[in-house]
């Protein structure tokens, strides 16, 4: 697990669901990891870090507000890099 | 039971598509978990049906964020939640002589509580409302909010709702529609259509089950929520979330309503609103054609921008006797009285009886209204009063 998002709420997790699929992007519906605070107990992670591009720039043109958090292995934790 | 000859589809359309039926079945069974409050698997799942659902609203509706479309009890909450959450202390608003007591009773209220100002737009036969009174009234004031049922359930007739959203552009009013009984029928867009909040049922045009509403919200951020609390979303904090659809969703979600609406909208999506609307003229029409060769019965509809809603009086009998005679005799089932919407009634003049309502539905079949058309003609013969 390298990268994931979180939103508000389920319904806005499912949105992004549906649209990263429809771009061909590889996700999966995850548990949030408890390292990070989801608001809705749900995170989508992002299987080929180098998609992180296109899954910003997808998100923010259909104004869904998310929150993306990567693995740091050094820190053994998710760490917040944007959104 | 011997076959019934159901015509009140207007309170509640009955059949149902199959699928409605097997989809809560299923529900039931296999993942009735709660959505939006865990991550396990029962859990998604039924969020994912509540997603489909909205998603399945925005498509039929036509409007791109399906977030814009609430889930609540009914048409009668979805109204509520406007009137009572956009309405404040002294604000002045138009309604009509059409409204159902969905409207007419939070409005009394409000009246009451924070002294609003109601005005009526005249009532026509011909359009629902006198479009010009309507011109003039909104010259002499401008409306906090103009609430406007699109077809009224007591004789079917469906308002111009185009001709309303062009005085809405050149005065800038709010626009809330009652689409109780035009959801399913009339094929809204609401990315061409500037309404401000329609309110929905699931039960009626939208063939779902009972128990479950919708309502479109334009713009959240003018609109205060009616109900507050749980809504699985940022838990920490003690304040209502401000993004949709959580601002207006508190409590656990009706999902056995949302999973039999989705089949609902599924069906009429495959059948096509046009083709829904287009069966039901015919239906409307045959009736009114049928009946109104006999003298001893008033018809208070008429055949143009019909949804589907005949109402009608036989002379010398009163309208729960004659649907009485309708059911017991013949297995017809119709509704007498005032159907929740008194003030149109005392413009009709059927006041405080009402009228026999015949509702149409899309699985009516013309055979069934000869039957009908019959079994009245009976009635009215061996009238002996």
């Amino acid at each position: 697990m390298k990268a994931i998002i979180i939103m508000d709420s389920i319904h806005y997790i499912l949105k992004a669901e549906k649209l990263l699929k429809k771009y061909g992007i590889k996700i999966d519906l995850i548990p949030v990891p408890k390292e990070v605070d989801s608001n809705c107990g749900n995170a989508i992670e992002i299987k080929n870090e180098e998609d992180l591009f296109k899954v910003n720039e997808i998100l923010k043109n259909h104004k869904i507000n998310f929150k993306v958090f990567k693995y740091n292995e050094e820190l053994n934790f998710f760490v917040e890099i944007g959104g | 039971m011997n076959k019934i000859f159901y015509f009140d589809n207007a309170a509640t359309s009955f059949p149902k598509p199959q699928e409605v039926a097997a989809s809560i079945y299923e529900y039931i069974q296999k993942f009735a978990a709660n959505p939006g409050r865990s991550s396990h698997k029962l859990s998604i799942e039924s969020a994912k049906k509540v997603f489909e659902t909205r998603e399945n609203l925005a498509k039929i509706f036509n409007f791109e964020n399906s977030e814009h479309f609430i889930f609540t009890a009914n048409a009668t909450e979805s109204l509520n939640i406007v009137l009572n959450g956009y309405l404040n202390e002294n604000d002045y608003i138009l309604t009509t002589f059409l409204e159902h007591n969905s409207v007419l009773r939070p409005l009394n209220f409000l009246k009451k509580t924070k002294k609003i100002n109601i005005n009526f737009i005249e009532f026509c036969p011909q359009n629902g409302i006198d479009f010009d009174d309507f011109y003039e009234k909104l010259k002499d004031k401008t409306p906090k909010l103009v609430i406007i049922n699109h077809a009224s359930n007591v004789t079917g007739k469906i308002v111009n709702l185009n001709k309303i959203l062009d005085l809405k552009k050149e005065f800038k009013f709010k626009l809330l529609i009652d689409g109780a009984q035009t959801g399913g029928i009339y094929n809204y867009n609401l990315k061409e259509q500037d309404i401000d909040f329609l309110a929905l049922t699931g039960h009626k045009g939208l063939y779902g089950p009972q128990g479950i509403g919708v309502l479109f919200i334009r713009n959240p951020e003018i609109l205060n929520p009616l109900k507050f609390g749980g809504t699985g979303s940022l838990s920490e904090k003690d304040i209502q979330p401000e993004f949709l659809p959580d601002k207006f969703e508190s409590g656990t979600l009706n999902v056995v309503g949302i999973v039999g609406l989705n089949e609902g909208l599924n069906f009429i999506d495959k059948i096509r609103i046009s083709k829904i609307a287009e069966k039901k003229e015919k239906l409307t029409g045959f009736f009114i054609e049928n009946l109104k060769d006999i003298n001893e019965i008033k018809i208070y509809s008429d055949t143009k921008n019909n949804s589907g809603v005949v109402s009608i009086n036989i002379e010398k009998i009163s309208p729960s006797k004659i649907s009485q005679i309708l059911d017991k005799n013949f297995n017809i089932a119709t509704r007498p009285g005032l159907h929740c919407a008194p003030v149109i009634h005392k413009k009709l003049g059927t006041f405080p009886y009402g009228t026999v309502r015949f509702s149409f539905s899309f699985f009516n079949e013309i055979d069934e209204l000869e039957y009908a058309i019959n079994a009245l003609n009976y009635i009215t013969k061996n009238n002996k009063n």
